[in-house]
């Protein structure tokens, strides 16, 4: 008999706790595996975000807008290819918020933002009607919605329903685009401030900013910041990262609270491995000091513990993959069910995988470490003499 | 009964390091399960805890909180004007609030969080009784000085009385701090609305707030000014109003709360199961003899479950007792539904004790029921002749 078939032999002698293990270990898993996927869902923006994409917006707060102005003097820093700009319309589709961004866009927006992409037709006829809509395909899934269609939106923080035509769908370019989004016409956002809601005219949000091949996206933001430093209305410029960022690191607490978690479900699986394999190892207390006295080497027991621990663990990640499967196969709303407005994107990132991979493995190898520094420093007169 | 119990309690204390990891890993899940319990009890306190049911606020009909709202000058002055608003001689009972997003950054981080500033009338403090200065004094009305609240003093550097906030270009000084009791207030910084609205170029009001004058019936109240086209707003019970802004983060909370307590449960289980099949199994004969001599198959069924009740009982209020501690500790994050940075404490309410208890005894009887069982169904004879 071989050492492996022995792990197998040893692991099998107690069905039931063996069982019951490897299912506690597969379920702490799982609910390590979706807390993980959780936080990084959160950085979702922050993954579809660029580096070499700038964002300019007031320094006091985005709830204060930019004059138009901006956007020509911006245009002229040199390093800046191109700037768009774009205001956060945040109505209500069918009575609910959050279920997709609108955004007020003008033309330059289109070429800053590469990653959605649509047929040259689609940006014409979006372009030639004022009340012309594009929308992502997540939300061309989500409410069956076709070029043609009319979307109704209520207005929040611009009053008033506003109706739109889709003039085109926009696929994102790969997994990490969120698709969950609808543009429209900035100029149609613009016109209807100054005419029916008697509103400040000629304030954009925000501006998107392409930059030159080669220009450092630092220099170029302080530089813009510069022109309007001491102004009336101060800009920050930073990159659509670190802006995205800002966005996550405003729920740091609840983030932090989740790692925290996460670090405990580590801990419930290491108490629930280690138990088990100290009931083992002390059960069979004797039959190790017999093996020790037919002549067993250390690393022979040590391989038969540790075996034993990673037959477990190895157990347990087969039993995690088989309830992972069928959940992330489902679309992210069957997954989220009311939590899915605030995470367009939910899936099974490579680095979660392996991550839990990684714990899995070290904890096993923890678990086991312990009864078996206790075997290998055991005396064999010892063990031989010790009940069962 | 005694000697069923004895018996239980003896076992716990012989094996004591299998039946201390089944409490640590109970004292886990019971701690997570109360803490989540705590945060959305405290977050909800909170924010009802900002509105008195005896004020009524008014916004712009659709908006959903003050930062999206407006109302004209001439519809407060209307408004205010209305026979139900409360009076002290001829002033009313009211303020009409201006009410912005600034982005101060948070004490010990680089990253920047989103504060409400709030300019109020005069009658501000009269209207909100829960609301009292702490430090310093009032601001002078018509100056560039500001009030702080409790929570953005706590949490946010450049705070200090004397110190200066800096706001659109302008340095606004910091004169006084007050402590809101439990409110979302504390989380504000006030000033003079007419200092504040032309440094924001905000000729609209956000909200109102006045107090019902003695004898109104608010029912009757709502309807009339909501369907009377001069104003064009929503009126509500102030404490229903900031109640509303807790939803998304109170369902965030308690969703992802009862997934992680539902999941480690599981896992807590399945742990006291194995330790407890291994508490019969390595008794197996003690059993026997019990039941030789007399003892019901119902007896050693209550003496296994009792034993488990109690390693979760111990478990239960390990953990009930580490989440208390978590009532020291502040957590502030960024409300979705506003956009704002919102601070609220941990809360231990007696019903989340007795569910936090009344889990681990549920986790403790699933662990406990089945090995029992198998320990009550054991045949005398097998059991006595059973070596070990």
């Amino acid at each position: 008999m071989d050492l492996t078939q022995l792990i197998i032999r040893n692991t099998l002698r107690r069905r039931l706790r063996s069982l019951l293990t490897i299912v506690g270990i597969a379920v702490a898993l799982f609910a390590f595996t979706m807390i993980r996927t959780l936080i990084q869902a959160w950085h979702a923006g922050v993954e579809a975000s660029a580096k070499d994409r700038l964002i300019t917006r007031n320094a006091t707060s985005l709830v204060f807008y930019l004059p138009l102005s901006y956007q020509e003097k911006i245009a002229r820093v040199s390093g800046v290819e191109r700037v768009g700009r774009a205001n956060w319309f945040g109505g209500e589709y069918k009575e609910e918020r959050f279920n997709f961004d609108q955004f007020a866009i003008d033309e330059n927006w289109l070429d800053v933002y590469p990653e959605f992409k649509f047929s040259p037709e689609a940006r014409q006829a979006f372009l030639e009607d004022r009340r012309g809509a594009l929308i992502g395909r997540d939300v061309a899934n989500k409410y069956q919605l076709k070029v043609g269609d009319t979307v109704q939106i209520k207005g929040t923080i611009f009053p008033g329903l506003w109706e739109f035509t889709v003039r085109g769908i926009m696929e994102g370019r790969d997994a990490k685009t969120i698709t969950r989004i609808l543009l429209f016409n900035w100029d149609y956002l613009n016109e209807r401030n100054k005419t029916e809601l008697n509103r400040e005219s000629d304030q954009p949000g925000i501006f998107v900013i392409q930059l030159k091949s080669g220009a450092n996206p630092a220099v170029v933001a302080k530089e813009i910041d510069q022109l309007f430093a001491n102004s009336y209305a101060e800009t920050l410029t930073e990159t659509e990262t670190a802006f995205q960022q800002s966005f996550v690191s405003m729920s740091g607490a609840i983030i932090t609270t989740l790692n925290v978690v996460s670090g405990v479900v580590v801990l419930i699986i290491l108490l629930v491995l280690a138990n088990t394999m100290f009931m083992a190892v002390r059960e069979r207390y004797r039959e190790y000091s017999i093996l020790k006295a037919i002549g067993f080497k250390r690393r022979q027991l040590r391989t038969l513990i540790f075996g034993e621990a990673l037959l477990l663990v190895s157990g347990g990640l087969i039993l995690l993959a088989l309830f992972l499967i069928p959940i992330f196969l489902l679309p992210p709303e069957k997954i989220l069910g009311p939590l899915n407005v605030f995470f367009p994107i939910f899936t099974l990132a490579p680095s979660t995988i392996l991550l839990v991979l990684v714990v899995a493995t070290v904890l096993g190898a923890v678990s086991a470490a312990i009864p078996y520094s206790d075997i290998a420093r055991a005396r064999v007169t010892d063990g031989l003499r010790r009940l069962g | 009964m005694s000697l069923v119990f004895t018996y239980s309690l003896r076992h716990l204390l012989t094996r004591k390091t299998t039946a201390f990891l089944t409490v640590i890993g109970i004292a886990l899940v019971v701690f997570v399960f109360v803490a989540t319990l705590m945060l959305s009890q405290g977050l909800k306190e909170t924010l009802a805890g900002t509105g008195s049911s005896e004020n009524v606020i008014v916004v712009r009909s659709g908006a959903q909180n003050e930062m999206m709202s407006g109302i004209a000058r001439e519809a407060a002055n209307a408004l205010l004007a209305e026979p139900e608003v409360a009076r002290v001689g001829d002033q009313p009972l009211a303020t009409s609030d201006s009410v912005v997003l600034v982005s101060l950054k948070k004490r010990g981080s680089a990253e920047p969080s989103n504060v409400t500033i709030r300019g109020v009338g005069e009658q501000a403090l009269s209207v909100r009784p829960q609301v009292r200065l702490t430090a310093g004094r009032n601001f002078t009305p018509g100056s560039r000085e500001v009030l702080v609240g409790k929570a953005i003093h706590d949490g946010f550097s450049g705070t200090e009385i004397g110190q200066k906030i800096r706001l659109f270009g302008t340095e606004w000084e910091v004169v006084g701090l007050f402590d809101g009791g439990r409110s979302a207030f504390n989380s504000e910084i006030w000033g003079d609305v007419n200092a504040f609205m032309p440094t924001f170029k905000r000729d609209q009001f956000s909200s109102l707030l006045f107090k019902l004058a003695p004898g109104v019936d608010f029912a009757k109240l709502k309807p009339r000014l909501e369907n009377d086209k001069r104003y064009q707003v929503s009126v509500m019970r102030e404490n229903d109003f900031y109640a509303a802004q807790s939803d998304f983060l109170a369902t965030f909370i308690r969703i992802i709360g009862g997934f992680i307590s539902v999941v480690f449960s599981l896992g807590a289980v399945i742990g006291a199961m194995i330790t407890m099949y291994a508490a019969v199994a390595s008794r197996v004969r003690e059993i026997g003899i019990l039941r030789a001599i007399g003892f019901r198959r119902r007896a050693v069924f209550v003496a296994f479950v009792l034993e488990c009740l109690m390693i979760s009982l111990v478990g239960g209020v390990l953990g009930v007792a580490l989440a208390s501690l978590m009532s020291f500790v502040a957590f502030s994050t960024t409300n979705f539904s506003t956009f704002a940075e919102v601070a609220f404490d941990f809360t231990l309410t007696p019903s989340i004790v007795v569910w936090g208890l009344g889990f681990s005894l549920l986790m403790g009887l699933v662990g406990g029921a089945l090995p029992a069982r198998a320990a009550s169904r054991l045949k005398v004879l097998d059991a006595i002749r059973q070596a070990g």
